[in-house]
């Protein structure tokens, strides 16, 4: 696995880029984005790499959005995202141009693939990252140095990041967070090569085979791309004297505050809700509250402007999914981990505190 | 059906450790098993109701730590995992996943070797013409400890239709209890691992994929994985399992091809569990279950040294930075802020400041505070200030 490789000869960063129906996903801009800083550091390319059919304008958008080359393979058998085949395909690749880094969105579909590519490459693989930033590295232990590394910066049990390091091997794999980057601004005049590769193997049979290929419907939350969230913990279950309440009160209030924020500053706001809340099962949330409202670790990690917690409590997991610039935490317990990581702290109960809120909100002139 | 299933102690979510000076104190912590690796079990468990056969758990870390935390699981779900192995080895320490998966991959192979084993045994008495006497007591000897089903020996009363019994019986010669007995060894080696989705702790999701991947390149043939697996069966007649992945805003149905490896979405819920065929998949049970966790150590899986830990690891994990606490943190209601910036200023013969608009200022003297407060310049941090900060 770690036979010598001389690692001056990997050149460029790769990015492999993902699709959302006739353009790149919103997701693929960051990750252009991500890919051009550590490119530019190093002085090499920034290559796109995309996989499928029917891919039209595709390569050309990932020009424009900072790519100096776009390799393509397009084949009609790559349109229900084989994963094996994928797999063989870009490690085919890798094998033989020697790119310096990879990088993937960390989706579901970048999680499917990377880590056997980089096990099929021999290589190491730093998951979820939210930045790089390229430094020579020197590690005590193997007592060498190694010049202009790509480090790959992971947020680590909540309130940590941990620089990750593939020093010794080439490419570095890596997969971006969404939401940890700025797109490019779209230049449309901006000229790069797109090289199209057929398939290594045509008509090669894999040991797993895609029967069906359906469009999901759209989910009712959007977490991940939201600019406000609401979060809603275990604490909606009782008030300030301990006695149990109606928490489809506390997420009516939430949605109040929501429909607030929305109209009077155009952001766009969801509820969440903590894993315990989920895992609740209540009766009277049946249908608001979901799997899919799931937030931190276990469910979906959000990058949001703001975060408001209410009744939550801050479980390690919880914060290690929560990435908000600013952070609100409401909760009646002073010693609750939220407040560990929260700017803005109110040490109270959510049923007396969310209405003064909302009229405060209410009174203020509105934005822009 | 031979299914495997992959878990991790990890640390409990113990609020009460975590606050300490905000830093992790695992030696302190309580290690449970790992949240997303139940699914794996709902599944492995549907899987063996679906077929009969047997569940392994394997697991690596300290054997003292787990053992606590896994022996549960011979009584999780309907049934229970009938087999669990710890792979503890100091010299795992430090492992990433390439060398985590690595190392759990021969384990893998091992847990299958176990099973595959004892038909190897018998199929070689058969060959060498041993007396039948001999290939019986072999076989029950295997059958009572849990590593021959009961098609191919039984004292249960059904267990007339097995293959060492029908042997036995003059029913069949002994080339064709070889052949069955080839036969049903074959059916063992399409085993199924499955695995959570990921680890609460390590949060890389990559050792499920990157064990397939291992036992793909040391066997020359491609093993199959699926990842974020929300359902699933089996079809007992190919030996295939179907799979339903979602990838982002589609739905994938799979046709996979045994052995594969399998990671389960936290979406995921086990079908009715109703045996396709119930005296078939009775056929495919063990008589019983290992009564404790048993440790491998690396050399019990045959792994190279230079594999293991941090020599066999490609990536390091460098020092965690602490990000976690804002450089403020504002209690409302209770804190006292800057309502406009004050130049540096003179107090009792200490210089203060100079402070920004909306810098706390909590920590002043109680007379610089109240003769400030005199001014307007520092007032309680109210909810109108906290709704201008986050909107404004």
């Amino acid at each position: 696995m770690s036979q010598a490789i001389n690692l001056a000869d990997y050149k460029d960063v790769w990015v492999f880029l993902e699709r959302e129906g006739n353009h790149l996903s919103n997701d693929s801009l960051e990750l252009l984005a991500s890919g051009r800083k550590v490119a530019d550091k190093v002085e090499e390319n920034l290559v796109g790499v995309i996989l499928g059919w029917e891919l039209d304008g595709i390569p050309q958008e990932a020009v424009e959005f900072g790519a100096d080359k776009v390799i393509v393979v397009e084949d009609h058998t790559l349109a229900t995202f084989p994963s094996l085949a994928i797999i063989d395909t870009i490690s085919t690749l890798i094998l033989a141009r020697k790119p310096y880094a990879m990088i993937f969105l960390a989706t579901e579909f970048g999680r499917e693939i990377a880590p056997r590519l980089a096990s099929r490459v021999g290589t190491g693989l730093a998951t979820d990252n939210v930045d790089f930033v390229v430094e020579d590295y020197f590690n005590p232990k193997l007592n060498q140095s190694f010049h202009n590394i790509m480090i790959q910066v992971r947020p680590d049990f909540g309130s940590r990041v941990a620089k990750i390091y593939t020093p010794r091997h080439r490419p570095q794999l890596a997969t971006l967070k969404p939401g940890s980057f700025e797109p490019l601004r779209r230049d449309t005049g901006r000229k790069g090569e797109i090289e199209r590769v057929p398939l290594p193997h045509p008509g090669k049979e894999y040991p797993a085979r895609v029967r069906e290929f359906v469009e999901l419907p759209k989910p009712k939350v959007d977490l991940e791309h939201a600019q406000v969230v609401i979060g809603l913990g275990m604490g909606v279950l009782k008030g300030k004297d301990g006695l149990p309440k109606n928490p489809v009160e506390a997420y009516r209030l939430a949605k109040r505050l929501k429909d607030l924020i929305e109209k009077k500053w155009g952001l766009k706001t969801e509820i969440g809700a903590s894993r315990a809340l989920v895992m609740a099962d209540v009766k009277s949330l049946e249908g608001v509250i979901s799997r899919e409202n799931e937030l931190g670790q276990t469910g979906v990690q959000i990058n949001p402007e703001l975060y408001i917690a209410l009744g939550v409590s801050g479980s390690a997991p919880h914060r290690a999914g929560i990435r908000a610039k600013k952070i609100l935490a409401v909760n009646p317990d002073p010693g609750a981990g939220i407040f560990l990581v929260a700017q803005y702290s109110v040490v109270g109960d959510l049923y007396e505190f969310l209405p003064r809120m909302i009229a405060t909100l209410e009174a203020l002139p509105d934005g822009d | 059906m031979l299914v495997i299933t992959l878990v991790k102690g990890v640390p409990g979510r113990t609020a009460k450790v975590l606050r300490k000076d905000n830093v992790l104190q695992r030696q302190e912590m309580e290690m449970v098993l790992n949240p997303n690796d139940f699914k794996a079990l709902e599944a492995s468990d549907f899987l063996r109701r679906r077929a009969g056969g047997k569940i392994v758990a394997l697991t690596m870390g300290p054997d003292t730590r787990l053992k606590p935390v896994l022996t549960p699981l011979f009584n999780e779900g309907a049934t229970g995992v009938d087999e669990i192995f710890i792979l503890s080895d100091p010299r795992c320490a430090g492992s990433d996943t390439a060398a985590t998966s690595y190392t759990v991959s021969l384990a893998v192979t091992r847990a299958v070797e176990r099973h595959t084993g004892p038909f190897d045994e018998l199929i070689t008495l058969l060959k060498v013409r041993a007396d039948t006497a001999s290939v019986v007591s072999k076989a029950k000897e295997l059958w009572d400890a849990n590593l021959l089903p009961n098609k191919v020996y039984s004292d249960l009363p059904s267990g007339s239709e097995s293959i060492v019994k029908r042997l036995a019986a003059g029913a069949i010669t002994s080339d064709v209890a070889a052949q069955l007995l080839a036969k049903e060894k074959e059916a063992i080696l399409k085993y199924v691992v499955i695995a959570g989705i990921r680890t609460s702790d390590g949060e890389t999701g990559s050792v499920g994929p990157q064990v397939a991947e291992a036992i793909g390149q040391r066997t020359g043939r491609e093993f199959p994985h699926a990842t974020y697996v929300e359902d699933l069966d089996v079809d007992i007649a190919n030996m295939r399992i179907y799979a339903d992945r979602r990838i982002g805003k589609h739905l994938q149905y799979l046709e996979i091809d045994c052995p594969c490896l399998l990671t389960m979405a936290p979406e995921y819920r086990a079908r009715r569990a109703n045996a396709i065929d119930p005296l078939h998949a009775a056929d495919n049970n063990y008589k019983g279950k290992l009564p404790e966790p048993l440790k491998w150590t690396a050399d019990d899986v045959h792994a190279d040294p230079a594999r293991l830990g941090f020599p066999g690891s490609t990536v390091i994990v460098g020092p965690a930075i602490l990000i976690g606490k804002p450089a403020t943190q504002k209690l409302v209601e209770q804190s006292t802020v800057f309502l406009r910036r004050v130049e540096k200023l003179d107090w009792e013969g200490k210089e203060f400041g100079p402070f920004e608009k909306g810098e706390l200022a909590d920590s002043l003297p109680q007379s610089l505070k109240d003769e400030l407060a005199k001014r307007g310049s520092i007032a309680r941090f109210s909810l109108e200030m906290l709704a201008e900060e986050l909107f404004a």
